[in-house]
């Protein structure tokens, strides 16, 4: 289900404390800080189309990229999960392939 | 020149699938008032958005300097609203665009930057060691 953009920028920026990473492009990325040892997340969001909707494509793509499912990712984005529930998700199982 | 070679087919349109789903009605309804124009026919409501996976072969040179040293399996996807998606299939990185090359070229974009960055965060945290050696495996300088 897509997710408004500026909900989605708002869960990101606040409730996931992801600092922007400066680049040239106007791309978003970001850092999300986690404990040792778990690897730390990078993700590009694409708070550049401020008017679009987040798609279920973009969705599932950062989820991966989070090691995470892209349900409890909709549910960080959607206010019913937040930092310590992804800490706790990515000890348990950390999905990213590597 | 975009350096993408498709590996499956695509179906855009599916005549057979979406003709079933066309109606026609030459009825006249009245609703508290309200009259409504016969329906003569409805465009289709459902149809294939294009979805096919591609390669982004070896040598393609990436911004910053950086070069692809083998094919990159990717996914090219539309979106309901027009759109493309294109994904690579290997570390989930994705580029957006209005069109396919535009899409793919923001993709290689978002594969430089993602290499710089895990490159980058190595000088001051270890922990992305394992990620900076699975991306040199595709790209390097």
């Amino acid at each position: 289900m897509p997710v408004d953009m500026a909900k989605a920028r708002n869960a990101v920026e606040g409730k996931l404390g992801g600092q922007r990473i400066p680049k040239k492009d106007p791309h978003y990325w970001y850092k999300i800080e986690v404990p040792d040892p778990l690897m730390p997340i990078e993700i590009k969001c694409p708070f550049n189309h401020p008017h679009h909707d987040m798609t279920d494509n973009i969705i599932k793509s950062i989820a991966r990229t989070m090691g995470i499912t892209t349900r409890f990712l909709v549910d960080i984005l959607s206010c019913h999960k937040d930092y310590d529930d992804l800490i706790t998700q990515l000890k348990k199982l950390d999905r990213r392939n590597l | 020149m975009l350096a993408a070679v498709p590996t499956s087919r695509y179906k855009p349109y599916d005549s057979s699938r979406t003709i079933s789903q066309l109606s026609w009605s030459t009825k006249t309804s009245t609703t508290e008032g309200i009259r409504s124009l016969p329906v003569q026919s409805y465009l289709p409501s459902t149809y294939n958005l294009v979805n096919f996976q591609a390669l982004i072969v070896k040598n393609t040179r990436l911004p910053e300097g950086l070069l692809l040293q083998r094919q990159l399996p990717i996914s090219i996807k539309q979106e309901p609203n027009g759109g493309f998606f294109v994904e690579d299939e290997i570390f989930s990185l994705y580029g957006i665009g209005d069109n396919i090359p535009e899409a793919l070229t923001d993709l290689l974009i978002t594969l430089s930057e993602y290499f710089i960055i895990v490159e980058e965060s190595l000088k001051s945290d270890h922990r992305n060691k394992r990620k900076f050696e699975k991306i040199t495996e595709y790209i390097n300088r």
